[in-house]
Formats: structure tokens, sequence, C-alpha cells
């Protein structure tokens, strides 16, 4: 390609087709937030606070997967994913609405963490409100802080590059962002030394904190239950939601700025096989908790799972086998399966619904008596997330250059000959 | 055993001139010649355009046969001398998960190991060869007879070889 053409697909990149994304966006949000409000004033209040909390546990976790996704490749210096990599960080645009509703899930503390109300007290004192509230915020802090600082800074190149080809509020806002940042070779590298700094920062970070939130926003809803493996499991499990999700971003992206010439079968390839590697260890890691409980037979560990595998709950935990291991490994097996947008998407897809009922899964069981429930109220505050989602997602698109010039040159430069 | 055939054995420093004489002799439509690189490379990878390696097969039918006699063998042996333990059922299939995969793995890269000593026996090409390209060269032999070789030699010194010798 030459610069010109180059060029103009960044400029592509700078100015997305968002009207839809944020339009649908908002009246999804809208829509959800109203029934969300209508059931809780309603006559079964703790039926959508469950919902809530599977769903802020499912987006928080794949916006924050997301942007892990692009903190390896910067640890990993893999030029590859250069074109797709701002898809991922734009999820950072969702985390400050995680944070409300979080705060917002303190709301319904009565409805949700069972050790209220019935103190449990082998767990001593970590499980009281304001220990789990405070604890728990500060992670959130702590992960968000360092994503949005990483992302913030992988950009500025980008945005000192295209900041002639903005006008009005972007251009002020660019600038804002750039502060001392004026293209030089210095400023450059001491970016990116920040970066490099920021990446593995954030992945420890998100290792450490998001298995505190494994533990205390689901593990604790079952007081008695323990294993060591289950944060693990927990934000593998999103980091896996956050890949599916890219996946999803690019092939959508692809298509609507017709990138083709960018985004091609390498990419493609590369991402499938980490999906499907992804696949495998989910698998691992819950083989790993349930053979150990297995062997051990105690009561107060095999309650957890064997009430989910047996009984009322076995059609949801074979369904959830199958989508997010069985049919994804079996599908994306294959080269083709892989390199051809329409299967990737699908198998992407499945183990992306497949994670949201795993999450329903490890929730519902513990909070409620009846069996799996999919009606209006989990449909309708999920659509909310959905929608609050999408709108995050577009307003960050409408705003900052989604093709990254320099990282897209040097994925060219590696993939392309 | 075949003999060595006659050729031009080339040696390259960079990996740009190897893969542009690998392109010219493609367009030339030269088919058995030999590459040879000190370690994996996309570039000279994409240039020589090998087929999808039948290696894979090997490696697949490795890992099922891993499977199936890992599932095989422990149920086999515990029904066959059958002792409880822990009070689990003879026959108990979640600790074998783990046996059937450690043998996927292991049989799967055995299988792997001969289906390239396999492939490469069978393939049978000969060449002449220099011990630097294990270290810092990529060499690329091309067989040709006595009198075609002076047109061959200057192709490949325009492309960047350092070194061009004919070999017998």
């Amino acid at each position: 390609m030459t610069v010109e053409q180059r060029l103009e697909v960044y400029k592509r990149g700078l100015n997305m087709p968002t009207k839809g994304l944020v339009f649908a966006g908002a009246v999804l949000a809208v829509f959800g937030i109203g029934v969300f409000v209508m059931l809780i004033l309603g006559d079964d209040p703790a039926r959508a606070w469950r919902m809530f909390h599977v769903d802020f546990l499912f987006f928080t976790g794949f916006s924050v997967g997301a942007v892990i996704f692009a903190a390896t490749q910067k640890i990993a210096k893999g030029h590859w994913s250069g074109p797709i990599m701002r898809f991922a960080e734009a999820t950072i645009a969702f985390l400050p609405i995680s944070l409300i509703c979080f705060l917002v899930l303190f709301l319904g503390k009565h409805h949700l963490f069972p050790w209220i109300e019935h103190p449990t007290p082998a767990r001593g004192n970590w499980l009281t409100v304001s220990w789990v509230f405070w604890r728990d915020l500060v992670a959130l802090l702590a992960v968000f802080g360092v994503a949005t600082l990483f992302v913030v800074n992988d950009m500025k190149p980008d945005l000192y590059e295209l900041r002639d080809h903005v006008s009005d509020w972007r251009r002020r806002l660019f600038d804002r962002i750039l502060g001392g940042y004026d293209g030089s070779e210095a400023a450059l590298a001491q970016v990116e030394h920040r970066v490099h700094w920021l990446a593995p920062l954030l992945c420890i970070l998100y290792a450490y904190m998001f298995s505190l939130l494994g533990f205390d926003l689901i593990m604790s809803l079952a007081p008695y239950w323990l294993s060591n493996l289950f944060g693990a499991f927990f934000f593998m499990g999103a980091f896996l939601t956050g890949l599916t999700m890219l996946a999803l971003m690019m092939v959508y992206w692809r298509k609507r700025l017709h990138l083709e010439e960018v985004i091609d079968v390498h990419d493609f390839h590369d991402l499938g096989k980490l999906i499907f590697g992804f696949s495998i260890f989910w698998a691992y890691l819950m083989f790993s908790q349930f053979l150990v409980i297995w062997y051990g037979n105690l009561p107060e560990e095999t309650s957890f799972p064997f009430y989910r595998f047996w009984g009322e709950w076995r059609a949801l935990a074979i369904t959830v086998g199958l989508m997010v291991f069985l049919i994804p490994f079996w599908g994306l097996i294959w080269v083709k399966s892989k390199i051809k947008p329409f299967t990737f998407t699908l198998f992407a897809a499945i183990s992306l619904v497949g994670v949201w009922l795993e999450r329903y899964l490890l929730v519902q069981p513990s909070l409620t008596e009846q069996g799996p429930a999919f009606g209006l109220p989990e449909l309708g505050i999920t659509l909310g997330f959905i929608g609050l989602f999408l709108l995050a997602y577009g307003l960050f698109a409408r705003t900052f250059p989604m093709l990254s010039p320099r990282m897209t040159a040097k994925a060219m430069i590696v993939t392309h000959h | 055993m075949k003999r060595q055939p006659s050729g031009v054995l080339a040696t390259f420093r960079e990996v740009d001139a190897a893969t542009d004489a690998i392109k010219a002799l493609k367009e030339l439509a030269y088919k058995d010649f030999i590459v040879y690189t000190p370690v994996p490379n996309v570039e000279v990878a994409a240039a020589v355009g090998h087929k999808v390696s039948p290696v894979r097969i090997w490696t697949l039918i490795g890992g099922l046969l891993g499977v199936t006699t890992g599932f095989a063998m422990t149920l086999w042996m515990s029904y066959d001398y059958p002792i409880v333990v822990g009070g689990k059922p003879l026959g108990s299939i979640v600790p074998y998960v783990v046996i059937g995969f450690e043998l996927t793995i292991l049989f799967g890269a055995i299988a792997t190991v001969l289906g390239v000593a396999y492939n490469a026996w069978r393939t049978n090409q000969r060449g002449a060869f220099d011990p630097r390209f294990t270290n810092d060269t990529i060499g690329i032999f091309v067989p040709c007879p006595d009198k075609r070789c002076k047109a061959l030699e200057e192709l490949l010194t325009e492309n960047g070889a350092v070194e061009v010798r004919y070999e017998t």
C-alpha cells in the first residue's frame, strides 16, 4: 500500500460509523434500566438483583479481559495484533459504568450475600459488608486505573499522528490528552517505556484483584464452600470472553470499514488459535477443581459442584460444558473454520454466550431454591447491559482513532510480504 | 540409496537475499532444489511455499491412540485386579482422565517425531550440505547437470549469494 492509501485507511478508523451502534446501545440501555427499576420495585426484587450480579460479573470480566489481551501483546511484543489492538483497548470505556454498577450492586446486598443475614463464623471477619465493599472497590479502582493509564499511553502516538485530521472538540480533547507529548523520538521512547511497565503491572494486578473479586462476589455466595483455584478460573474465563468479544468486534468492524487489506487471514487464524487454546484452558481449570473435590469427597466441598451437575441444573451445566469447551474445541481445531469469518464468528459467539451461562450457573444456584429461569427479567437486564456496553464502546470509537497507524504499519511489515 | 546429484550450492547471509533467490528459482520452474536454514523462518517458508505438512495426521492418530490407550489401560487394570480404594467405584473415569490426557500428549509427541522421521526418509532428497547451514547461514542447493550450471550460478549470485560452488 502507498502512503496515501494507508492514510485513507487510518482515516476510516478515525471517523467510525458509530451512529447505529450508539443509538442501539442507548435504546437497549434505557430499556434495560427500565426493566431493572421496575423489577426491583416489583414483587420479586431478588431475581432482578441476582441477574444484575451475573451481568455485572460477566460484562466487567470481558471489558477488562480484552484490555488484558492488549497488555499481553505488549509484553510478548506481538505485532500481528496491531490492527485489532484498539478494538480490544476500546473496552476501557465500559469500566466507569462497571464501577457505577458495582456501587449499585451494594444497594441490593441483602438480596445477594447470604452471609449478611447468617454470619459465617468459619470465615471470621473476612465476610463483613464494609470490608468486602472497600477491598473490592479498591481492587476495581486499581485495575481500572492502571488499565486506563495503559490505554491512554498506548494511544498517545496515534493521537499525535492523526490530530491534524480532526477538528473542534476532538482536536481539543486530543491535545489535552497529549499534554507535553510532541512526537519526538524521545517522547515516543518515553511513552513506550511507560507502556512496557504498565502492561505487566496490569496483568499481575488483574490476576490478583480478579481472583479476589471471584472469591468475594461468587464464592462467598456459598460461604461454606471453597476452592483455591476458583479465582484463576474466574479471571481466565473473563480473559476468554475478552478474546471472543474482540473476535466479534474484529469481524464487525472489518466488514463495516472495509479493512480486508489490513485485517487478513492471519489475524483470524491467530485469534482463532488463542480462543481455541483458552477454551481448553477453561476446561483444564474446571477439571482441576473438579478432580480434587471429587477425590476428597468432603460434603462441604462437593455440595457446590454436585448441586450444579445433578438435578435441576444438570441441563444447564451440560450446555455450559458444550458451549465453552466441546463445541469451540471441535469447531476451531480446523484451520479452515478459523479463517472463514462465518464459522470463526459462530464459534466465538457460542463461547461468549457459554461463559455468560457459566457465570449464571455459578451465581444463581447459590441464591435461589428454584431451578434455572430465563424470562423477561433475565433477558431485559442482560439487554440493558449489552446496551450500556455498546453505548460506551460506540462513544469511544466515535472519539478516538480505532486503527493505530504505528501498530498497523508494524503488523503489515511483519505479516505481509 | 540414491547417489547425491551434482549441482550448485549457494550460501546466503541474509534472509531477504535467500528469499529473492528462491522466488527467482521458482519463476524459472525449478522444483527439486533444497533450502537449508539454521532456524525456522517464516519468510523462507513462505517463499518455498510448502504444501500442508503430512505430519499433522500422524499427530492426530497418535493423540487419538493415546487417549484410547489411557482409558483402556486404566479401566482394564482396575477390573482385572479389583481393589476398592477410598470407596470409589472400580472404573472411576474422573481420575483416569488424567492418564488419558497424559497419554494423548505422549503418544501424540512420539507419533509426531516418527512422522517427521518417516517423511524425511521417504522424501529421500539428497544434495550437498555445509555444516554452516546449522549455524548462521542459509543454503540453497539446486541439482543440475554440468553444462547448465553457469547460468544458475549467475542467477544465484545476482540474487545475493555470498558464495556459489559446483558440487559433484
